[in-house]
């Protein structure tokens, strides 16, 4: 972990450094201010001649006094600064290491959770330095220099203060986190299991109101916080002790350096000036441990952090992704009206003996209109993605106007493509960026004649700022339907010669959903286009239908042959048919 | 908002004024303790004597011994006052949701419900923990040591006194400016986390149409313009806490200078004066700790205020018959419906049902169509009494079922949301949370009604498997099925379900007319149905549209009025030719 780190924090490693000097010099001008300030009384306590003669110290206790406050702001700043610059880095860093692993990551954990996983991973390593490094590094260096000031004048006092604060710094927090280890485990996952039950209350609150359980979810939700409050109980005492401890330490230090530097002034090894000064600087030693045990809680957070990026940097990239692929053919040798064809094509994923896809033919020379239906699994997202160059086939061929796909790169086979599916992503940022996707460089009109052929050049014109709108939570929030009609602008910026439209009505009412699909169909024009589908509509305006059922095609033609051949479409044709919403349009 | 939080500390006042009052008498050894010390370098140092100082010594551990115990017991009850606040606190916010109800839980955002209960009840949890102690501290403990200090010397105190106003002054700065600047700036950090959270979404996106070079340009040009701002707003926002700062290290400064004068004229002992500069930087400590609590604070707050909104809600009260009338407490079972010019509307929205009127014999089921956003629902939820009716009455068997005991009527009613849910736990715990007290038979025979027992007996652990996060182990099928199983399990003569709209998705198992017909057979069918097959199975159909009762009555009736219903026939028949 420690190597690893140490490359991510490499370019930094001056303005850390100054960042941990900067804290050290804030800790160490607190001490020295009552230092001074002790020392001043003394020499004062003597009575000299002149206040002349206590001019340096009088200079001191100023100097460190407006110097402290002036190193905590400029060491706040630093600190900032460094961590800003850190956190971009480390967001690239995670960012080209997620990338090129995105379907490997989602197929083992699920979108969402490893999404989720990876924002929380950066989030908690952004603080690293703050909260982490610098205090730790501050802590050592200044502990060490009041080791040496202290020893200068009596090397017991140095050494046993120099023990209590490593008692304080490090071996009661350690102590009191591995005597608290089990109780906190237990509070973790009585916490964890009342979230659960708080989700299943406000997810199911329908049925547990229905079917009157709601005073045994309430039950069950009172004891649970009832256990939780006895743990938390058993858990302040544990608190207190640790406050008990630093708090005795630390005093007990200022006791030995009283009694220790008495007896060497009574004995005359030490002049009495000092010795005002040795007992204060013992006890102000200890601002040096005072972020410790904080920076050690997060110190565990980041490790477990650190370790799950690490874990995800070891899964094996995605096709295609590893590194620059051997293209022996350039992008210029495909036309502008490339031919697709697909020849008994076979795909298994890792780990599995079934075939995702099972010998697939396909043509899709420029122009033609095809439809893949089937239910959920029946491999036509494996088709998809195997098309778009996102996995690996093991038989059969791909090829664009008789090249093979495998001599392509995969950006040079991606912009043959426009793809809209149900997983488009409709990113947080204005109308505008999330259009240029599909086309960085296209123009203002171009954008307009975008979004009027998906009907949405109305919606944007009220937005508040147009194309400027910032979309999402933060800015304007879109329907269903409305974000996925500014996706099918982008998709439509697209020069691209072939359409994908991979179930792009997915979550749509049925009215809803005829009005998208008759859109798309007549905005297709003549390029190419993959239409998958689960709603046997409009399907009588395709070239050629297939029917997809466990990772083969079982049926294939038009909608007129297919409905004629009585088989699996017929039937789903039929059972769709049934649905009160289809079969009154008006409704 | 805030009066609301502190007087949460009613419910354990015992607690408050201890952790406020260790605090205090802990300032108080302290100032006994630094004067021992005083004393005992005075001696040492000025009359070279240890004298009787080994009593002394005697004193200051006993002194600093119990000052722990005293800080050990002020962190404990300030945990256990915080702690007894929040069990109460969550208490009364889960009951409050539950008497919210369904309905209004699912017009909010309830991942932000399930953030306040749980996140926001530990925020101020937090609050009263450590910044509203921290808060009265800061002004007693200060209080506390000047009365003291008074009788050492005046000057000091007076200069403590002076500087103490200046750092409440900067405090309440930096409580209204920075405040608000450190809130943008934590916003400003959600944000740039919350965009990366966007791009790897949306990261497939990137990669289809090639963009996921322009987007590392892209977080490298944001993080660099995110530092740039912050530190321009940071530099402001630390220069207020820079001058509390400065003001309590320059007033150390200047005791220290004005102690160290009056020694040289001889106008204090040596003793006094150290005991003086030993307190100073107590005297300051308070602050400083409050000024660290201060976003907690803030936290605590901003929690507080949603949460006591929420508690302030009242649920949506069904107008109260005008005399009181005696609860019912038994019901004769099959019983008739009637609706009474029933309308309900929801907050914000045009939607809802619009002075509906039928009535349906006992023991005739019962089916509603229209398209979606046509009230079925809502007439579901009102019959389950999620909803009350705003306006008009719902009567069972000529009693308004708003005078009903909800637990009696609902111990009657089989509930089939359209997206129902499952709860953490085994399939059959799934199963018996509609009858506690079915036996495994029983349980089984629900299920081969349901057409689900077959599917039972080819999962790992059969009926004592665990349902994963909300049921994603089992089939958007197998999920429905369940959910009839329920319907067969339950005991009440009446069921009240929302066939799931089959438009979803063609290929996906739907509920069956089997089904349906089976559940007929011993209890009353009211349903929301979406598939001709399942409405020509009710003895009754009843058509909306845009909340207004269209159509009512049997199928042959409807079929004789050619009507909307009609027209729906013919229209299938046709197309199914």
């Amino acid at each position: 972990m420690i190597a690893t780190l140490s490359i991510l924090l490499k370019p930094y490693r001056i303005r850390l450094l100054g960042s941990v000097m900067l804290a050290s010099l804030t800790t160490l001008f607190h001490i020295a201010l009552f230092a001074t300030a002790g020392y001043l009384l003394a020499a004062s306590a003597l009575h000299p001649q002149s206040v002349l003669l206590l001019w340096i110290p009088i200079i001191g206790v100023r100097f460190f006094g407006m110097g402290r406050a002036a190193l905590r702001y400029a060491e706040r700043l630093f600190t900032h600064d460094v961590t800003f610059r850190f956190l971009k880095n480390e967001r690239l860093e995670v960012f080209r290491t997620i990338g090129p692993r995105y379907l490997h990551l989602k197929a083992q954990y699920g979108q969402g959770a490893f999404v989720n996983a990876v924002t929380h991973d950066v989030d908690v390593l952004q603080f690293l330095i703050i909260r982490v490094i610098t205090p730790i590094g501050a802590s050592l260096i200044s502990t060490l220099f009041v080791f040496l000031f202290l020893s200068h004048f009596s090397l017991t006092i140095a050494m046993t203060t120099l023990l209590l604060q490593i008692s304080v710094g490090l071996i009661i927090p350690f102590g009191i986190a591995k005597f608290a280890k089990k109780p906190a485990q237990v509070l973790h996952a009585t916490r964890q299991s009342f979230y659960t039950l708080l989700q299943d209350s406000l997810s199911g609150m329908s049925e547990i109101k229905a079917y009157g359980a709601q005073e045994q979810f309430l039950e069950k939700l009172d004891s649970m916080e009832d256990t939780l409050y006895d743990q938390h109980r058993k858990n302040a005492n544990l608190d207190g002790l640790s406050l008990f401890s630093e708090n005795i330490l630390a005093n007990v230090a200022m006791f030995i350096a009283l009694i220790i530097g008495s007896g060497l002034v009574l004995h005359g090894q030490l002049l009495g000036v000092y010795l005002t000064m040795l007992v204060i600087v013992s006890l102000a030693a200890f601002e040096a441990q005072n972020g410790l045990p904080q920076a050690f809680v997060h110190f565990g957070l980041m490790k477990k952090a650190f370790q799950h990026l690490q874990a995800i940097a070891a899964t094996p990239c995605d096709q295609g992704q590893e590194s620059a692929p051997a293209v022996t053919t350039q992008h210029d040798s495909i036309t502008k009206k490339p031919h697709v064809t697909i020849k008994q094509l076979s795909v298994t994923y890792k780990d599995r003996t079934k075939k995702a896809l099972d010998t697939i033919d396909l043509d899709l020379p420029f122009g033609k209109k095809v439809a893949i239906v089937g239910e959920t699994g029946a491999g036509k997202s494996t088709l998809i993605s195997s098309l778009l160059a996102m996995i690996d086939h093991q038989e059969g061929s791909i090829t664009i106007d008789d090249i093979d796909t495998s001599k392509l790169s995969p950006d040079t086979i991606r912009r043959c493509y426009s793809v809209l599916s149900q997983e488009s992503h409709l990113f947080q940022t204005t109308v505008e960026d999330n259009l240029r996707i599909g086309e960085p460089n296209a123009s203002q009109s171009d954008l307009n004649v975008a979004s009027r052929q998906a009907h949405i050049d109305k919606r944007i014109d009220a937005m508040p700022e147009g194309y400027l709108t910032l979309l999402g939570t933060l800015g304007t929030s879109v329907s269903v339907g409305e974000a996925r009609r500014l996706m099918l602008a982008r998709t439509l910026l697209r020069p691209a010669p072939i359409f994908i439209f991979d179930e792009p009505t997915q979550g749509f009412d049925p009215v809803l959903e005829r009005n998208f699909i008759d859109d798309l169909l007549h905005i297709a024009g003549e390029r190419s286009l993959l239409f998958i589908t689960h709603r046997l509509y409009r399907l009588d305006r395709m070239d050629e239908i297939l029917v997809m059922k466990e990772g083969k095609i079982i049926e294939s033609g038009t909608h007129q042959e297919l409905l004629a051949l009585r088989g699996y479409y017929a039937q789903l044709f039929d059972l769709q048919e049934q649905e009160i919403s289809c079969t009154l349009p008006s409704w | 908002m805030n009066k609301q939080l502190r007087a949460m500390v009613r419910h354990t006042p015992w607690l408050f004024f201890l952790t406020i009052g260790f605090g205090v008498m802990g300032s108080v050894l302290l100032y006994f303790q630094m004067h021992l010390y005083g004393n005992i370098v005075s001696s040492v140092f000025i009359h070279h004597s240890w004298r009787d100082n080994s009593t002394v010594l005697v004193g200051i551990v006993l002194l600093f011994s119990s000052r722990g115990l005293l800080a050990w017991s002020a962190e404990k009850s300030a945990i256990l006052m915080a702690a007894k606040n929040k069990k109460v606190l969550r208490k009364q916010l889960t009951r409050k949701l539950f008497a919210l109800g369904p309905a209004w839980v699912m017009q909010e955002d309830k991942g932000e419900l399930l953030t306040t209960t749980f996140e926001g009840v530990e925020q101020i949890e937090t609050y009263l923990a450590r910044y509203l102690p921290s808060m009265v501290l800061s002004t007693l403990i200060p209080i506390t040591l000047l009365i003291f200090l008074l009788t050492v010397d005046t000057t000091s105190t007076l200069i403590l006194f002076i500087t103490a106003p200046l750092l409440v002054v900067f405090m309440i700065l930096i409580g209204k400016k920075t405040a608000q600047k450190a809130k943008r700036e934590w916003r400003a950090l959600s944000l740039l986390s919350s965009h990366f959270h966007d791009i790897m979404q949306g990261y497939m996106t990137l990669r289809m149409f090639s963009m996921e070079k322009p987007q590392e340009d892209a977080i490298d040009a944001i993080g660099e313009a995110y530092r740039k701002t912050s530190l321009s707003t940071l530099r402001l926002a630390f220069l207020s806490s820079f001058v509390l700062e400065l003001v309590s290290t320059l007033g150390t400064a200047i005791v220290a200078v004005f102690l160290a004068l009056r020694l040289i004229d001889g106008h204090l002992t040596y003793a006094d004066a150290l005991t003086v500069l030993l307190i100073t930087p107590e005297f300051y400590l308070p602050f400083r700790q409050l000024g660290a609590q201060f976003h907690a604070g803030q936290k605590g707050v901003a929690a507080a205020n949603r949460i006591f909104a929420i508690l302030a809600l009242q649920p949506e009260a069904a107008p109260i018959e005008k005399a009181p009338l005696s609860m019912v407490h038994g019901l004769a079972m099959p019983c008739s419906i009637r609706f009474e010019h029933v309308s309900y509307h929801y907050k914000d929205s045009s939607t809802g049902i619009h002075d509906v009127t039928f009535s349906l014999p006992a023991h005739t089921s019962l089916a509603i169509i229209g398209p979606s956003g046509a009230g079925k629902s809502t007439i579901l939820s009102l019959l389950v009494r999620f909803l009350a009716p705003t306006a008009g009455r719902i009567l069972i068997n000529e009693t308004p079922l708003q005078t009903i005991d909800e637990r009696l009527w609902l111990s009657h009613i089989a509930y089939v949301g359209q997206k129902p849910h499952l709860f953490a736990g085994t399939i059959r715990d799934n199963l018996r949370i509609v009858n506690p007290h079915a036996t495994d038979e029983e349980i089984e025979n629900a299920c081969k009604m349901a057409q689900l027992h077959d599917t039972m007996l080819t999962l790992p652990d059969g009926y004592a498997t665990m349902i994963e996060e909300a049921g994603t182990n089992l089939s958007g099928g197998q999920r429905q099925r369940l959910a009839i199983a329920r319907a067969f399990l339950h005991p009440g003569e009446i069921v009240i379900m929302d066939e799931p709209t089959s438009s979803l998705d063609v290929f996906t198992e739907s509920l069956l007319e089997e089904q349906v017909l089976l559940l007929k057979q011993t209890k009353t069918v009211i349903f929301a149905a979406h598939r001709i097959g399942t409405v020509s199975l009710a003895d009754r159909v009843l058509v909306v549209d845009q909340g207004n009762l269209q159509e009512y009555g049997t199928q042959e009736e409807l079929l004789l009025q050619r009507g909307i219903y009609h027209r729906l026939m013919n229209a299938y028949k046709e197309a199914a030719g």
